[in-house]
This record gives C-alpha cells, sequence and structure tokens, in this order.
C-alpha cells in the first residue's frame, strides 16, 4: 500500500512539472499559427493545457462510468470509490476546460460562449454533473440510497461523454475540429503535436497519480470510519 | 483583451487552480497517513 501511495505521489508530482514544462514550451518554442486565419493567433497557445484537461476529463468521467456500472453490478466497495475520484477529477479537469475554453473564445470569436454549439454545452452539462456529484457526495449522508441515485446519474452523465467527443464531427460549429487525431482538419505542425503529446503524458500522469491518492485517502477515511463504528460497538455491548 | 494576454492569464489561472488542488490532495494524504499509521500498527501489534 505505501508502494502504491508512493507511486501515486510522485506521479503527481512528475505529471505537474511535465504540465508547466508544456506551457514553457507552448510559449517560447512553439511556431505562431498563420495570423491570416485566426483573430488572435497568439492566443491559440491556451490550446496546450485545452486539449490535455479536456481529454484527461474524459477519462475521468470513463472512470466515474465503470464505478457507477460496478456499483449497480456488484454493490462493490471499489466501485463506490470509484465514483468519489471519477467525480471529483471530473470536475477539476472539466472546470480547466471550461475556464480555458471561454477565454479563447472572446479573444477569437469575439464572444466567450456559444449557445448553438452542441459540443460546448454537453460538455458544460458534464461538468455541471460532475459539480453536482462532488457536492452530493460531501453533503448527503452515505447510505444504499445515496448510492444508488448518485451512481444512477453517473450512467446518466456517461452518455454525454461520446456525445461530446463526437460533436465537433457531427455538427461542428464554431468549435475547432479534432487536433489529436488525425484528420484532413487538423493538419498541424510537428512541433504543435509534439508539445501537444507531451502536455497529453503529462496530464495522464497527474491524472494516473490524483486516481492513487484520492483513492487512497478514501481508503484511511473508510477504515477510520470502520474503526470508529466497532469500538462504538464495543463500547455499547 | 490581446491573444497573448488571454494565453498567460488562462496558464497563471490553471497553474493556480491544479496546483492547489494537488497540494491540498497531498497534504490530506499526508496528514492522514500520519495520524492512521500508527494507530494501526499498534492494533496489529
Amino acid at each position: 500500500m505505501d508502494v502504491i501511495k508512493k507511486i501515486g505521489v510522485n506521479l503527481t508530482l512528475l505529471g505537474l512539472l511535465g504540465a508547466y514544462f508544456t506551457a514553457i514550451l507552448g510559449f517560447f518554442w512553439a511556431p505562431s499559427v498563420d495570423p491570416d486565419q485566426w483573430n488572435a493567433p497568439e492566443a491559440y497557445r491556451i490550446v496546450y493545457w485545452h486539449v490535455p484537461f479536456a481529454w484527461t476529463s474524459f477519462l475521468a468521467f470513463c472512470l466515474l462510468f465503470i464505478g457507477s456500472a460496478s456499483w449497480y453490478v456488484s454493490r462493490s466497495e471499489t466501485g463506490w470509490r470509484l465514483i468519489n475520484v471519477g467525480s471529483e477529477l471530473g470536475l477539476l479537469f472539466g472546470a480547466g476546460v471550461i475556464i480555458s475554453g471561454p477565454i479563447w473564445g472572446s479573444v477569437e470569436w469575439g464572444v466567450p460562449w456559444d449557445w448553438g454549439d452542441v459540443r460546448l454545452n454537453t460538455y458544460a452539462l458534464l461538468t455541471a454533473l460532475a459539480i453536482f456529484l462532488v457536492m452530493a457526495l460531501r453533503s448527503q449522508p452515505d447510505g444504499e440510497g445515496t448510492r444508488d441515485t448518485l451512481a444512477a446519474i453517473g450512467l446518466f452523465g456517461f452518455v454525454l461523454v461520446p456525445i461530446t467527443a463526437i460533436a465537433t464531427t457531427l455538427w461542428r460549429d464554431r468549435h475547432p475540429g479534432l487536433v489529436i487525431v488525425d484528420s484532413e482538419d487538423s493538419g498541424i505542425d510537428p512541433e504543435i503535436r509534439l508539445i501537444l503529446m507531451l502536455g497529453t503524458i503529462s496530464f495522464m500522469a497527474i491524472f494516473i497519480g490524483l486516481t492513487i491518492v484520492i483513492d487512497s485517502i478514501h481508503r484511511i477515511k473508510s477504515e477510520i470510519e470502520q474503526q470508529n463504528i466497532s469500538k462504538d460497538r464495543v463500547g455499547l455491548t | 483583451m490581446t491573444g497573448i494576454y488571454a494565453a498567460v492569464s488562462t496558464y497563471a489561472i490553471l497553474s493556480v487552480m491544479i496546483g492547489v488542488y494537488i497540494y491540498l490532495k497531498l497534504t490530506s494524504l499526508a496528514k492522514l497517513t500520519s495520524e492512521f499509521e500508527p494507530i494501526k500498527r499498534i492494533e496489529e501489534e
């Protein structure tokens, strides 16, 4: 257990260093984009964190789905812990996307939000769902009923993941197309691609590290709770 | 707001957000571990 915790802490810190390094490369090494094609060409540098934040948030929502499904199928404690981890990380990485996107939109499009764009709205709904889950997990008393309700919401939320992911391909409006996957639309510079890959790997390390750290925190809290319950029982008898 | 100003402010906000979050989680884990591990060890003995 201690070894796993150490791996989690080290991965998180290593990922954070990688993410900061990605930002530095994005500012000082990444080439500029064609100023004729963009209204605010320098603002594109936001992409080096915006895209990894988005991809990692999808992983967090996948974790939430696995946890929710696992809770329904086998009522497993691991499933419940995954719901906790998935919703918390979904909120963290989702917030990163929701903060960076509108700042870029306000300089590039002239408006921070486009209510007609499917991807923007489904993603906002997904992040709102993560906020709801995190708040509910902190405010509601733990019990089978609460767990069933929150797992059901987690399952519903996952439906939005593929819709959001393919929205730019199906109903592309304002949001730029996919950039990691090769496509006619992307055609991105190899240096930009390299920095994006570094960013994605760094955020993946943060994601795995934080998953271990948050899970360890929940594990210890649950053990303390179990101990308190047994002490109370001993006191009563 | 110019493009470069938007990019710098975005990175500043997100750096603080993710940095503070990770700091809080790591300190919370360290605190819980230091409080709980000795009790667990005594009970196991």
